[in-house]
């Protein structure tokens, strides 16, 4: 119990006080961008009222979980083929590096031309971000599965098909999880991005309003409340992260 | 977990940071009697009077040295200059009083520039593609319409203009697309209208679109559409140097009516227009005063659509 | 059981071909437990890697029951070296154990009891639930070895299996795999670098010369089915077969024919 009550200052500590020093430093602030922080939270229960919430921040998360989801399931499939696969590795590896090179914002007019300016291209453009971690960690760690291990599942014959989900791809896990994170945090980066463009609702699309409309405190509450966001799905992330790799964890702090 | 926790509350603070424009000190360094102002503009056919008149000499001779900065849009302009980053900048009316509604302390020195108020003869218009179903106004009813912002200058005219035209313009379904990429937006069939001003609506024109509604000529009479402010600050610390700028300004205004070529070789010299669009597009109007009324009508309209949090004081805003 | 008919592997290395084995012949009978031991570099691996079907060679054949070896056999299991990467640390001991049997089309039940077995026998009874890697050295290499033997195989493969274990433990596993052979009549190839291991365990060793590596010689082992870590070890009849082994390896190292 004293455990979980130490565990859950350490991890609220730091947020407390900058939120402290935030809000007494602003506090007489007469600044039009950097209102008081008093103001903002005011204006937080204002703004994002439980229409918000529907009509905004809902289809925003939503479309970031379709273009995540649809990104871990290719960036796993096609890892696992191209890792695997020892020619497809050498032929696909200067595209993917090259691909993975060009930052999605600069991509988002063009993949408007294809995919129009509705859900479609929100979620395309977070995939477009997202897939290259994934893929690229996915390719990483089936290629460095232990040739021993690979050797053993030979030896036994256990077929590719088990092979594959019994030996390559817990064995990969470690390196996939580590993309999966790196693309949960670009995610959260590109949802809003991609409504920046053409968009008619979502939580970026709302600050990005905000801005326009000089509603400046509104603005502060919804990058406040997008902070929130990605903090939440890092902690939900973290726990999936202890749930499947937990062998990992404990192996290595038990060999160590 | 406590890392990533930490790590994820700190990132979003520094988003916060940087995503407020930071305070610079303005740039008024006296040169001897010259005065350097900085100047926030977007590089549209808009702004050609501006960079006529520093080519004539208009500032110069009133001790003025100009320098021009570009931005994307008013969005970053209203916000530099606020901050005082920018002395002056360019923005539209409805913008303007957004701002000043919201507490910001802009006031305009100097016109920008105004529609043709001639119907089928403007810088801007609602353009659809050839094979449209859409004929006129009204018709947008039930549309989507592509405008560079939302909550602006755009929508609220083109509300005006379904109006006029006897149609309901509260289920206009208005999207964000930025002017440049109205024209592929346009043609993909993507949204069913879009507002475009020149030289995008040139382009669409020679893609085969035509215009259905006129909504800067729709919304008053010589509306104006976008003028020079600077804060209350500046004029009220230096009201010298203000009304040497709005002079010069009018006089620049002045050689652009009178000088419509001049306007369009110089377009060629900051924007990436090609010869074509440039001598086939449609100039704005520059006449050297702003219209009141239009810009009370502006109010007007950006009140019944609720775009404003308080009402805007059009006095405070009028030089 | 096992035939090698002269069966060779060469290597390519910058354009140039090295022959790591150039023929060995040798039978293995069924139920027989014999011992391969070579000068360094001699080849050990590669010969078991291409019994075991990992590796194809570039002249000759394995046969396994008179089939030839063109990947892994059926009813082979093999005990590498490196106990700690050939477990799989996400699974624990019993399913390591397990995996093998997955695709013999056993019930659960069947399986479930195999591995208690295995694991019986090798003395980590009711490890089921542990993790690998929460085992030392020697115990892990005990569960490659109980996952071998509830396989069920006919032929066994070692490679070295004790190289990388303490001196204790690796007179323990010695010990444990006599007493597995001699109840479960598996054929056992056992490959190591150790002579005195090989003479204790064998009944007989083969001796593989320096590459281009042929069979040197072949020692039979008189020594009696049951063996004494410290009787055996310590017996006239020991030394001199050690001796004689040590010999062989000393005249392949030094080249002679």
């Amino acid at each position: 119990m004293i455990v979980l009550v130490r565990k859950a200052l350490l991890v609220l500590g730091l947020p407390s006080v900058l939120f402290a020093l935030w809000w007494f430093a602003s506090a007489g602030s007469t600044s039009f961008y950097f209102p008081p922080l008093s103001e903002i939270v005011a204006e937080f229960g204002e703004t994002w009222t439980a229409e918000r919430w529907r009509e905004d921040v809902l289809p925003s998360v939503a479309r970031l979980g379709a273009g995540y989801a649809a990104s871990c399931a290719a960036g796993v499939a096609l890892g696992l083929l191209i890792g695997r696969v020892r020619w497809l590795f050498h032929a696909t590896e200067p595209v993917l590096e090259f691909a993975r090179a060009v930052p999605p914002p600069v991509l988002v007019p063009v993949i408007m031309l294809f995919a129009g300016i509705g859900d479609g291209m929100k979620v395309a453009v977070i995939i477009s971000g997202c897939l290259w971690p994934i893929l690229l960690n996915t390719v990483a760690g089936v290629r460095s599965v232990d040739p021993v291990q690979l050797d053993t599942a030979a030896a036994y014959r256990l077929g590719r098909f088990r092979t594959l989900t019994a030996i390559v791809l817990p064995g990969a896990s470690p390196r996939i999880v580590t993309g999966m994170r790196q693309a949960l945090a670009i995610g959260v980066i590109l949802m809003v991005i991609s409504e920046m463009f053409a968009a008619q609702s979502g939580l970026g699309f709302a600050i990005v309003q905000f801005q326009r409309s000089y509603a400046i405190p509104a603005m502060w509450s919804g990058i406040l409340l997008l902070g929130c966001l990605g903090a939440a799905l890092a902690a939900v992330f973290a726990c999936v992260d202890r749930a499947v790799l937990h062998w990992y964890h404990r192996q290595r702090t038990e060999e160590a | 977990m406590r890392r990533q926790l930490a790590h994820a509350s700190m990132s979003a603070l520094a988003i916060a940071m940087v995503a407020a424009t930071a305070a610079c000190g303005g740039d008024e360094s006296d040169d001897g009697g010259v005065d350097t102002v900085s100047v926030g503009v977007i590089p549209i056919v808009d702004v050609a009077p501006v960079y006529l008149g520093i080519e004539q000499g208009f500032f110069e001779a009133r001790d003025i040295e100009v320098e021009l900065t570009e931005a994307q849009g008013g969005a970053a302009i209203v916000p530099g200059v606020a901050a005082q980053e920018f002395d002056f900048g360019f923005s539209n009316i409805t913008s303007l009083l957004l701002a000043q509604s919201s507490g910001l302390p802009v006031e305009i020195v100097a016109n920008g520039v105004a529609s043709t108020g001639v119907e089928g003869e403007d810088f801007g218009a609602v353009m659809v593609p050839a094979d449209s179903p859409i004929q006129t106004a009204a018709d947008l009813a039930t549309a989507t319409v592509a405008v560079n912002t939302l909550n602006n200058i755009g929508d609220t005219t083109i509300r005006e203009s379904v109006r006029l035209d006897g149609g309901d313009p509260s289920d206009i379904g208005f999207t964000e697309v930025a002017f440049p990429d109205m024209p592929a937006q346009l043609s993909a069939g993507n949204v069913d209208a879009a507002w475009a001003v020149e030289p995008f609506k040139s382009m669409i024109e020679a893609e085969g679109g035509r215009p259905v509604a006129w909504n800067y000529v729709d919304a008053a009479p010589d509306l104006t559409v976008a003028a020079y402010f600077t804060t209350s600050q500046l004029s009220q610390e230096d009201p010298d140097l203000v009304e040497r700028f709005s002079e010069a300004i009018a006089e620049s205004l002045q050689y652009a009516t009178d000088n419509p070529d001049a306007v369009r070789d110089i377009l060629g010299t900051y924007t990436d227009i090609n010869p074509d669009i440039r001598a086939a597009l449609t100039l704005p109007a520059f006449p050297a005063e702003v219209n009141r009324d239009s810009v009370e009508r502006l109010a007007e309209l950006g009140e019944a659509d609720g775009i404003f949090e308080n009402p805007p004081d059009v006095d405070a805003l009028l030089p | 059981m096992l035939e090698v008919a002269g069966i060779g592997r060469d290597y390519r290395v910058d354009g140039e071909v090295h022959t790591a084995i150039d023929a060995l012949t040798f039978q293995v009978a069924e139920g027989e437990l014999v011992c391969v031991v070579g000068p360094s570099g001699c080849g050990k691996t590669t010969l078991l890697r291409m019994c075991a079907g990992l590796l194809a060679p570039t002249r000759g054949a394995a046969l396994v029951d008179g089939r030839e070896v063109d990947g892994p056999p059926e009813d082979t299991a093999v005990v590498f070296q490196e106990y700690g990467r050939s477990l799989f640390p996400w699974m624990r001991v019993g399913a390591n154990v397990e995996l093998p049997l997955k695709r013999l089309g056993l019930t659960r039940a069947q399986r479930r009891e195999r591995v208690a077995e295995a694991l019986r026998l090798v003395d980590l009874e009711g490890k089921e639930r542990v993790w690998p890697w929460q085992l030392s050295g020697g115990m892990q290499q005990r569960v490659a070895i109980a996952r071998a033997i509830a396989f069920r195989p006919r032929l066994l493969l070692m490679d070295e299996p004790f190289a990388a274990v303490d001196a204790q433990t690796r007179a323990d596993l010695e010990d444990l795999i006599r007493d597995l052979w001699a109840r479960l009549g598996i054929t056992v190839v056992f490959i190591t670098h150790d002579i005195d291991e090989s003479v204790y365990l064998g009944q007989r060793v083969l001796v593989l010369s320096s590459p281009p590596t042929t069979l040197r010689a072949e020692v039979h082992i008189g020594l009696g089915p049951e063996r004494d870590q410290l009787e055996t070890r310590s017996s006239p009849a020991f030394a001199k077969l050690r001796g004689q082994v040590w010999a062989e390896i000393q005249a392949a190292k030094r080249g002679e024919t």
